[in-house]
């Protein structure tokens, strides 16, 4: 939902163990703001509905 | 607990005098720690830093809506000392200053001596 707000940068992080004898273990994505965010339209429209805007 | 991850004020600060031509220094300096609060904007430091020095990460541009709209570190940490739990990582414009342009926790990651961790850190720029 564009509501004309400029929002800092999102961030995925992923990681990989290496263990001391070599082998590794692709733990994927562990971090990602972008879910966070998905969150706050609806929390916003919901808040609107209640205020009687559109 | 929750992953979260915020690019601090600082990094905002980081971010525009890079564009502004006044610093030619970019955040690609990763460190790690064991603290567990929830990064907020104001954060300007790791909560508890590992002894570990940081390292340099390998810095691209990536794609992931629209062409190279992500700026990309790669970084590999290597344990030391004794064995931890990891739940916190920093990206810093500088080896050793607290400089910090981002931060984030996550659930442990248990590492041994010598194990290593390679963090590949995304902040995309094109959210539609």
């Amino acid at each position: 939902m564009n509501i004309g707000k400029i929002n800092r940068p999102n961030v995925v992080i992923e990681a990989r163990i290496i263990k001391a004898d070599g082998t590794e273990v692709d733990l994927g994505v562990i971090c990602d703001s972008r879910k966070e965010k998905d969150k706050e339209p609806a929390k916003d429209k919901v808040n609107k509905f209640l205020k009687g805007g559109k | 607990m929750a992953d979260v991850v915020k690019i601090v004020d600082n990094g905002l600060a980081i971010t525009t005098a890079l564009l502004a031509a006044i610093s030619a220094v970019s955040p690609k300096w990763v460190g790690w720690g064991i603290g567990t609060t929830e990064p907020v904007v104001g954060n300007t430091a790791l909560e508890s830093a590992g002894a570990e020095a940081r390292t340099v990460g390998t810095q691209t541009q990536q794609t992931t809506t629209t062409t190279n709209d992500t700026y990309q570190v790669v970084a590999l940490i290597t344990c030391t000392g004794s064995g931890k739990a990891i739940t916190e990582v920093g990206v810093f414009n500088h080896l050793t200053n607290n400089d910090l342009f981002l931060r984030a926790t996550f659930s442990a990651i248990n590492v041994s001596v010598n194990d290593s961790i390679q963090f590949t850190i995304k902040t995309v720029f094109d959210n539609p």
